[in-house]
């Protein structure tokens, strides 16, 4: 990429670049491996397994059985992890673009009182919470269903997002919202006509940061739910992974299934994500 | 930067405040509300029923005492300064894709970096216990076959004594309890975190040739220019990084949770404070200690972020 | 990428493939939301009751045998025209104490689980179980017809559910109904067996016999350069044997130390004992039972105590161990996996003949003793109490029990239910005298002594080393024990104190009513035998303390 307006960054020639290239693919091989593994031992049964774990099977001996058991099992489990996650995170922005939006607009009294509010918990490790949490999530009548956790997961994000968009729609001209205001547009309109097509790019990053960590979180699930129907990927793994005689090709097509979702995602949202990490990484 | 506002605007613009209204609501019921709930609580015996006991601070003196939490710090601050090596590989990556030439290469790097961020992340951990297994692993097939097997086993016999690597014996990463630090610190090879390096090429970027094209003409060798040139100019994230890898490390459990178990695995070997806070509450029912050890947790990462804040200042 | 119209048109595709992207997310969630919410629905339109079976038992069979056992009872049930959901929640057991707990906690427990001795301990029993007794005494329905029709259900069970999990003394009730017994046996490789030992070998009969086994094979594996263990061990392993060996040799020493008259001193009597300074890791009889665990260590895989249980399974399952001591819930497991021939015999024990190690022993110790296992309970919480009891019933009939050992391959717990025939060699051998006790006194103590267990298996001075590093664990151990032990014991008693009270104030509402009389009497029974344990215990533990 380049830097500001068409300086180049690099230094160099391609031929001094050769031992950086393989040192690069030498890494890159490393953190692929468990990627390979995973997906050529998924087409073998267990028998083969035992036999040959490394090169995969030819083509024409690939088990398809493995797959068809995963899906069955993984499927539900990818349903209530989306819902979850997605509901959780588009919920969780709303609330902080509101939220960002009052701390961004004007230094309402009593502003910086409520911002240190939400700035201390930026401290705050989480981990003392979970027992109290997991109380409350009980007093609350909300055990074992999936609403605990979208709630307790929109909690936790809203520091961090608020935090982010603060500093992106205080960068916005402020003519713009005087104009709509002129026009006598609610202040809600103004943030929904300016605000959201303006940080469309931060918004898109933000939400895949959040969907990502929904995606991954067991810990809550693990302790409140207890229905095999509303697992979510995290505890459903868990429990494939405790069996006594596990089918190894199973497991791993199971695993392969449920990496599947967010494969598919990341290949088109692909560039957004990196050019938002990069430019909040800078204004971090 | 916000406008400033008049208190007259600020009263007519009343309904503004509405908009904060649910976010505050949400961090107070989830996050302000459990955190005085576990400060409270961590002067009771509580076992997470309705009835509580008062023991003030016996909770604290009883975790002062407690030689497992002990270790469960010793065991953290190890992981801690390991994880200090393991950011090098990160930096080392970033600085060699930044200075690649060709700049189409080094998109696709970055995105070839991501890809295996795709894999959830607990399906890695999964991968890598399967890596672990003593039986079908990789990681042992791969120590026979290289012959560090021998090494190792050299190793043990002379220096270690510890009686894990044997001939005809597979090691049991996972269930002695010598190898169980070495198998948390081993995890996840070679260490290269995605968002690191994007975060690390983010700032290497403001770096302009000039600086490069001076430093070839003084013969300056590669080390170096990362030395003098490159690393100073990438201390700010250096140092974001550092913050977020201690806090999350002093308070992570969950890789140990899903490796080794809610017991930390052999006679505790992998215990950590944050494992063992819930430990105490979801496998042996002690709520009101398990509350105290968090509130000490808490007090330990608030001081050590105190400090890096103090002393690891970075000039522009 | 620096002209312009490359740059729009770059711009443009990377806006589509965003859009592409969050439609497909966008995709996802609408047909995630009608998956749940369909399943939301369909559970509340449907108040069939369902109940929820929890257990960690993952064994082949077992998943199984509790399905049929469901499918069974759905049947019957039906042609009454009564509609019922069983499910099973199968959870590995390493978690499952962890998962049961925050279960129960949050108040969210399935109806009937599986309980272990971790989990059923008294504090946990008394508030979170319902106590079985009152239905224990009452026969079950389901045995009509069969030959233990009309007795109480509790004495159908073929150790009358005195197990220590399934009743608990402290609180003098029962509160868990087993489905199997379990005994533990020494596996072996037919094959193997006859390539050591010749094809006219007898299994050994006596300790020696066996040992000689072992040296044998060891001996073989030295010979042919083959890695041959005699004896595949595990972590999970290890308990058995430790239990195997230690009670064996401490049958005079538990006589000697028993106060009550009741030749069965509690683990909380022979926990004070220590701390009294009535016995310790020195007396020769544990000396002679670590020695002996020691000798029988020689003959197990090496690091045998890091292992887990997959570990040992696969030796054997590999041919690279000659024996295996597991139990019975391993039948299936260990015997349909292998490309060769299984056998099984009982572990031989030194008797009172041993030379080296009859000074201590009475006898060989018999299996009478020997519980339920995977006892059942019913937590309090649980939503539909009065299916999930009839269930149970179902379960441990004659007929259930005897489809549940069928379909599994366990040991049936229900008298006179038909041992299925790849058991047989399981049966309980009842010849014998009473074990001694093993070193289980108590939680923190298993963990003390299990974190040191490794020391008696070495080769260098084990009995000294462990000795040395064990005898103060062990006493800090068995401190922690028996002062939380006073804990729930006062707590215990108090529990009694509102259902006493409320009984006592309606006694003097309604005068000469015998039923209240009668429940008044019980459980002020029960709460002074509880006080009594409680105040006698605690002035022990007081005259310890310095």
């Amino acid at each position: 990429m380049n830097g500001a307006a068409g300086i180049p960054t690099t230094v160099g020639s391609n031929k001094q670049d050769m031992p950086k290239h393989v040192f690069i693919w030498l890494v890159l091989a490393f953190e692929l491996l468990p990627f390979y593994m995973m997906i050529q031992i998924s087409m073998k049964t267990n028998r083969e397994f035992n036999v040959n774990q490394w090169i995969p099977n030819a083509p024409w001996n690939w088990d398809v059985e493995n797959y068809r058991y995963a899906l069955e099992l993984v499927l539900p489990y990818i349903a209530n992890t989306v819902f979850v996650a997605v509901t959780g995170t588009v919920i969780s922005l709303f609330l902080a673009l509101m939220a960002a939006y009052f701390f961004a607009r004007y230094r309402m009294p009593g502003g910086s009182i409520l911002w240190s509010i939400f700035l201390v918990l930026m401290l705050m490790p989480g981990v003392a919470n979970i027992v109290p949490l997991f109380m409350l999530i009980k007093g609350m009548g909300l055990m074992n269903t999936l609403w605990a956790l979208i709630l307790i997961s929109v909690a936790g994000a809203q520091v961090f997002a608020i935090f982010v968009l603060r500093n992106f729609i205080e960068d916005l001209p402020k003519d713009l919202f005087e104009a709509a205001e002129m026009d006598g547009a609610s202040h809600f309109q103004q943030m929904l006509n300016i605000v959201v097509p303006m940080c469309a790019p931060i918004l898109g990053t933000l939400f895949i940061l959040s969907f990502l960590g929904k995606w991954n979180d067991f810990l809550m699930p693990l302790i409140i739910l207890r229905d095999p129907e509303l697992f979510t990927l995290g505890v459903g793994l868990i429990y494939l992974d405790g069996e006594y005689n596990k089918d190894w090709g199973r497991v791993m097509a199971s695993f392969f299934v449920a990496s599947i979702p967010l494969f598919i995602i990341f290949l088109f949202t692909m560039k957004l994500f990196v050019k938002g990490l990069s430019a909040g990484a800078v204004k971090g | 930067m916000a406008l400033p506002i008049s208190k007259r605007k600020a009263l007519a613009e009343w309904k503004l405040y509405l908009f904060v209204v649910p976010s505050l609501a949400m961090i107070l019921t989830f996050s302000y509300f459990p955190a005085f709930s576990a400060v409270y609580h961590s002067f009771y015996d509580w076992r997470g029923g309705d009835s509580k006991e008062w023991v003030g601070a016996e909770n604290f003196e009883r975790a002062a005492m407690d030689s497992q939490l002990g270790y469960a710090f010793v065991v953290v601050f190890i992981l801690i300064i390991a994880n200090l090596f393991k950011m090098v590989p990160s930096i080392a990556m970033a600085v060699v894709i930044h200075r690649l030439k060709s700049e189409k290469w080094q998109y696709w790097y970055r995105v070839l970096l991501v890809v295996p961020m795709i894999v959830p992340g607990l399906v890695t951990l999964f991968i890598w216990k399967f890596f672990f297994d003593p039986n079908f692993g990789p990681l042992n097939a791969i120590l026979d076959v290289t012959g560090l097997k021998a090494g190792l086993i050299w190793l043990d016999a002379h220096l270690l004594g510890w009686d894990v690597f044997a001939e005809g014996r597979p090691i049991p990463w996972l269930s002695s309890p010598h190898l169980i630090v070495p198998s948390m610190i081993i995890w996840g090879f070679p260490w290269i975190g995605a968002v690191g390096v994007l975060i690390f090429l983010a700032g290497l970027q403001s770096i302009g040739t000039d600086v490069y094209e001076a430093a070839d003409l003084d013969g300056v060798t590669p080390f170096q220019k990362f030395l003098y040139i490159e690393f100073p100019l990438i201390l700010t994230q250096v140092r974001l990084m550092l913050i977020l890898m201690m806090i999350g490390t002093l308070q992570g459990f969950g890789l140990q949770l899903l490796l080794l178990g809610p017991e930390g695995g052999p006679s505790g070997a992998g215990m950590v404070p944050g494992l063992y806070m819930y430990n105490r509450a979801f496998s042996a029912g002690e709520f009101g200690y398990a509350c105290a050890i968090g509130m000490i947790l808490f007090v330990f990462i608030l001081v050590l972020t105190f400090i890096n804040n103090k002393y690891v200042r970075v000039q522009k | 990428m620096t002209e312009p119209h490359a740059g729009e048109k770059s711009a443009r595709g990377e806006r589509i493939m965003n859009a592409i992207g969050f439609g497909l997310i966008g995709v996802c969630f609408v047909i995630s939301l009608c998956q749940v919410f369909v399943t939301a629905f369909r559970s509340r339109l449907d108040d069939t009751p369902v109940v929820r079976i929890a257990h960690w038992q993952l064994e082949a069979g077992i998943r199984q045998g509790i399905d049929r056992l469901a499918e069974e009872y759905e049947k019957a049930l039906a042609e009454k025209g009564k509609k019922v959901k069983i499910e099973q929640l199968p959870i590995p057991e390493r978690i499952y104490g962890n998962w049961l707990l925050t279960k129960l906690v949050g108040g969210e427990a399935p109806e009937i689980v599986e309980i272990r001795a971790e989990i059923a301990n008294v504090d946990r029993l008394a508030r979170f179980f319902t106590p079985l007794t009152r239905y224990l005494d009452e026969p079950n329905p389901y045995n009509a017809g069969t030959p233990l029709e009309g007795k109480p259900w509790r004495d159908t069970f073929l150790d009358a559910l005195q197990g220590t999990v399934t009743y608990s003394k402290e609180l003098l009730d029962y509160y868990a109904v087993g489905f199997n017994m379990f005994t533990s046996r020494v596996y072996y490789n037919k094959e193997l067996f006859a390539e050591i030992m010749g094809p006219d070998a007898v299994l050994p009969r006596t300790f020696d016999e066996f040992v000689a086994l072992c040296e044998a094979t060891q001996a073989f594996g030295k010979r042919t350069g083959r890695t041959v263990v005699p004896i595949a061990g595990s972590k999970y392993t290890a308990p058995i044997l430790i239990q195997r060996l230690m009670t064996n040799q401490t049958q005079k020493l538990k006589i000697a130390l028993e106060t009550k008259y009741d030749l069965r001193p509690s683990e909380e009597d022979l926990a004070l004992a220590y701390l009294e300074g009535k016995w310790s890791l020195r007396d020769p009889d544990i000396q002679s039972g670590l020695s002996l665990l020691n000798g029988v260590g020689r003959h197990m895989t090496k690091g045998f105590t890091q292992l887990q249980r997959e570990d040992s399974a696969f030796a054997f399952l590999q041919g690279r161990a000659l024996m295996i001591l597991t139990g019975s819930w391993d039948v299936k497991s260990l015997t349909e996996e292998t490309t060769f021939p299984v056998g099984v015999f009982p572990l031989p024990l030194p008797t009172q003949h041993d030379a080296k190690y009859g000074a201590f022993a009475f006898g060989q110790v018999s299996e009478a003793a020997v519980g339920t296992g995977t006892p059942f309970a019913l937590p309090r919480d649980g939503k539909n109490f009065d299916v999930a009891l009839d269930f149970l019933k179902f379960a441990t009939s004659y007929h259930g029990n005897r489809i549940f050992a069928e379909e599994s391959g366990w040991i049936p717990a229900v008298a006179k239910v038909p041992v299925p025939e790849r058991v047989q060699a399981f049966k309980p051998i009842v010849e014998g005298f009473d074990s001694g006790f093993d070193l289980n006194l108590g939680p923190e103590h298993k963990i003390s002594y299990t974190q040191n267990q490794y020391l008696v298996f070495e080769e260098f001075e084990p009995l000294r080393r462990f000795t040395e590093k064990q005898e103060q664990d062990s006493r800090d151990a068995l401190l922690m024990d028996s002062k939380r032990r006073l804990k729930d014991h006062a707590r215990n008693a108090q529990r009694f104190d509102s259902p006493l009270g409320a009984l006592m104030w309606l006694r003097s509402q309604r005068p000469g009513d015998r039923e209240l009389e009668r429940k008044i009497v019980e459980i002020l029974g029960r709460q002074n035998g509880i006080e009594i344990v409680l105040y006698e215990s605690g002035e022990r533990l007081d005259a310890v303390k310095p």
